[in-house]
């Protein structure tokens, strides 16, 4: 009997129902739209490139270390680059403070250092520049003093090195001249410049190190998308409280249409148990009703701004995603706010109904 | 028939609408006033970093045209021009954190920024200045290392900030590099600037050299966007197509990143829209419900005025009254709430969008339009309602007796 006297569907009933439904649309399709648009640009930011990932443990780069144990570990796509601190002069004469930095496994940058020999140097443009700005002449072939923490060397100068993707001003020399310079190195790298694709990354976040994509651009834009998570989520709970007391009131005059059924109810000796869990069932049918039309309407009407995006000059890959959030928080939103929305003035007109002396038998 | 003394009572100059029942409205307007700055931040976000205020952003439309240094020294000798400053845009991070690196000359930057340094310095081509609003986000002081990655080729810069800027707009969450810098990073030729930002006295003379020049040029101010010399428009399927078929971004190369990009700042713009008229849409549904229920409550009083012979003009006349003036009480407090929040946002950097906090519009003319929205609302909202209940007699309302209706299903469950 319960059931049956709290799923009567009046006329009202159904408008309250397509009011909480607009509710539920809205909330519904934001979540919807936001989830779309983040899962969408993923998508397609994972199938552009985005250069070798550079792996490090601290900043400075030239002070990161990454032990050489976690290196034996790894696959073949990768390389191992080794940072020196020195000063570099030429016949007593301090030309620049830099970074000579070593490649081993040269996976990307073999190209640009080929031909590069034990015992040589190739140095960035800012040290001729230096050279040049203290009027000393620096013919090839001849041999910088490279001083580092440890000892100092004799390195020939060979050439400007080309432009990598490393910084300019470092200058670069082989791996055995590296250990030569700083014979604490040993085995274990400055930092690595591994492939996009490489299986070895996530084992590498694992053991806390830094990755980052050497060319930004795409991960600026999935950042960005992700930072505008956070904005939107403050404006759909802001939408949410609305909704909360939209469905509360809805629910609230729901019930006081039915006041009347209801003294009646506890004249022929309906318990006030009784009646509070008939409103409640009530509320709770009108706000599952509301909720199945309002997560239909959500998704048809989300699409339908995608749809129409384009007619506004604004083409965009964002699909609305439905996800397990996007139903179940408007769901339970609209179903905790209808069953309170419900519950208080029904137990305000219980409590009434008594105070006024109606008969009842219970 | 129930009714409190507060119901025949109901108090002050005002005898029909309660005043409890406009807190809803308040409310409304308050959500209506804080989002619509934000949204609206929003969806200025690109140009806000382009080109300020009283600031013209000129940028090559095509790949024939380009800005290098000779033209933009014949650009800043005009005389209508007070100040230019050619500008390299990266799109980098800072370990891992997203954000603009600019290429810039540092003295010309800081003259149409009206930014100053506040900390450390930086000469020549040595610099790499952060923005207050980075530096603080970021815990940032002159001397911290970090490290600056290419836009769209690879790179790798192990930098130190030289010194912080203050500036009141955009750049304030941006870091400043040295051009030679930037062009390695943006992966640009050397000498080709991004776009040039100048201010000056006389747009139009601007407009007609650069006509002069032949070349396609996009001018951007806040005014809008005009295109010289060319015909806008892009390839906007693009990025629908490399959705559907991933293979064919790898034949179009790196290129494919500023149509990602364009089609990205889309998706952000769609769904910033489509909160705008989600929000705006949940409010009406608001207003029409606290009107409803406001009209519901003035039931007995609307009776007792027919009864006395008040014609339905009159008791219309009087509610639409009584709602334009507390309601345009609760609505100024509502949307002064609203400012308040969304100025709180913008004022705190709670926000961000990219590498930059949300700045919401906040503008008299937007307050005028959510005012606008809410109240020709509340209005249409009264006379619907209380057509409604005109058609009602008089005794039923006095009485309070709801409207009879049939149920539709007498049974919605077969139990």
């Amino acid at each position: 009997m319960l059931i049956r006297l709290a799923t009567r569907t009046s006329k009202k009933t159904l408008a309250t129902a397509l009011g909480i439904a607009l509710c539920v649309m809205v909330l519904s399709g934001s979540i919807s739209l936001l989830d779309g648009l983040q899962s969408s640009t993923a998508r397609v930011a994972d199938r552009l490139d985005e250069g070798p990932m550079l792996v490090y443990s601290t900043v400075p780069l030239e002070d990161s270390r990454i032990d050489q144990a976690l290196l034996d570990d790894l696959g073949d796509s990768y390389s191992a680059l080794r940072t020196v601190k020195v000063s570099i002069s030429y016949g007593g004469i301090p030309l620049q403070d830099t970074i000579v930095v070593s490649v081993s496994n040269a996976t990307f940058l073999e190209a640009s250092l080929a031909g590069l020999g034990d015992g040589e140097i190739w140095v960035g443009g800012a040290l001729l520049a230096s050279a040049q700005e203290k009027n000393v002449t620096l013919p090839q072939g001849s041999f910088l003093n490279v001083t580092s923490i440890h000892t100092s060397l004799a390195l020939k100068y060979e050439r400007v090195h080309p432009s990598t993707l490393l910084p300019d001003e470092w200058a670069l020399a082989t791996e055995e001249t590296l250990k030569l310079l700083d014979p604490s190195l040993e085995e274990d790298a400055s930092f690595l410049l591994v492939n996009e694709d490489s299986a070895d990354l996530p084992k590498l976040r694992d053991a806390g190190l830094r990755v980052l994509p050497t060319a930004a651009s795409v991960d600026f834009f999935r950042q960005g998308v992700n930072s505008l998570q956070p904005v939107l989520w403050g404006l759909a709970i802001a939408v949410g409280s609305i909704i909360v007391v939209l469905t509360f009131t809805l629910s609230a005059l729901e019930v006081r249409y039915r006041s009347a059924e209801m003294r009646t109810l506890r004249q022929i000796g309906a318990s006030l148990r009784f009646l509070l869990g008939l409103v409640l069932l009530q509320s709770l049918y009108v706000a599952a009703i509301g909720t199945i039309l309002g997560l239909s309407l959500g998704s048809i009407v989300t699409n339908a701004v995608v749809s129409i995006a384009p007619l506004g000059g604004m083409a965009t890959f964002v699909l609305p995603a439905p996800s397990i959030a996007g139903l179940a928080i408007p769901a339970v939103v609209a179903l905790i706010a209808g069953a309170i929305g419900g519950f208080v003035p029904a137990w305000s007109a219980a409590k009434r109904t008594i105070a006024k002396g109606v008969p009842s038998r219970s | 028939m129930e009714r409190s003394k507060k119901d025949d009572c109901q108090g002050g100059a005002f005898t029909l609408v309660k005043r409890r029942a406009l807190v809803g409205l308040t409310l409304c307007a308050a959500v209506l006033a804080a989002s619509y700055p934000m949204l609206f931040g929003l969806e200025d976000y690109p140009e806000q970093i382009f080109y300020g205020r009283d600031v013209y952003s000129i940028t090559p439309a095509s790949s024939t045209a380009t800005l290098n240094s000779s033209f933009v020294a014949s650009l800043a000798n005009q005389s209508w021009a007070t100040a230019a400053s050619p500008e390299v845009y990266v799109l980098s991070s800072w370990d891992g954190v997203p954000v603009i690196a600019r290429g810039v000359q540092l003295p010309d930057f800081l003259a149409i920024e009206d930014a100053s340094i506040v900390e450390g310095g930086g000469t020549g081509d040595s610099f790499v200045l952060a923005g207050e609003g980075f530096a603080s986000r970021r815990g940032l002081g002159v001397d911290s290392p970090g490290i600056l990655v290419g836009s769209k080729t690879p790179g790798i810069e192990s930098v130190r900030i030289t010194g912080i800027f203050r500036s009141d707009g955009p750049s304030r969450d941006e870091v400043l590099i040295p051009f030679g810098l930037s062009w390695k990073l943006g992966g640009a030729a050397s000498g080709k600037f991004t776009a040039v930002r100048l201010r000056t006295t006389d747009p139009d003379g601007m407009i007609g050299f650069l006509r002069a020049t032949g070349s396609a040029f996009a001018v951007a101010s806040e005014s809008g966007t005009i295109y010289l010399n060319t015909q806008t428009g892009g390839d906007s399927r693009l990025s629908g197509l490399v959705f559907l078929y991933p293979e064919i971004w790898r034949e179009l190369g790196r290129s494919y990143v500023q149509s990602f990009a364009q089609q990205g700042a889309n998706g952000v713009r769609v769904v910033v829209l489509a909160f705008q008229a989600l929000i705006t849409m949940l409010a009406v549904l608001g207003i029409y419900a606290v009107v409803w229920r406001a009209t519901k409550e003035a039931s007995r009083p609307i009776g007792i005025m027919r009864v006395t012979g008040a014609s339905p003009i009159v008791i219309t006349g009087y509610l639409l009254k009584e709602f334009f003036v507390l309601g345009s009480l609760s609505m100024f407090i509502g949307i002064v709430a609203g400012y308040a929040v969304a100025w709180a946002v913008g004022s705190y950097g709670v926000f961000y969008l990219f590498s930059h906090s949300v700045m919401p519009r906040l503008d008299i003319s937007l307050a005028m339009i959510t005012y606008a929205i809410v109240l020709i609302t509340t209005l249409a909202s009264t006379v619907m309602c209380v057509r409604f209940s005109l058609r009602r007699p008089p005794r039923d309302l006095i009485g309070a007796v709801e409207p009879r209706e049939e149920e539709i299903f007498e049974e919605a469950l077969p139990i």
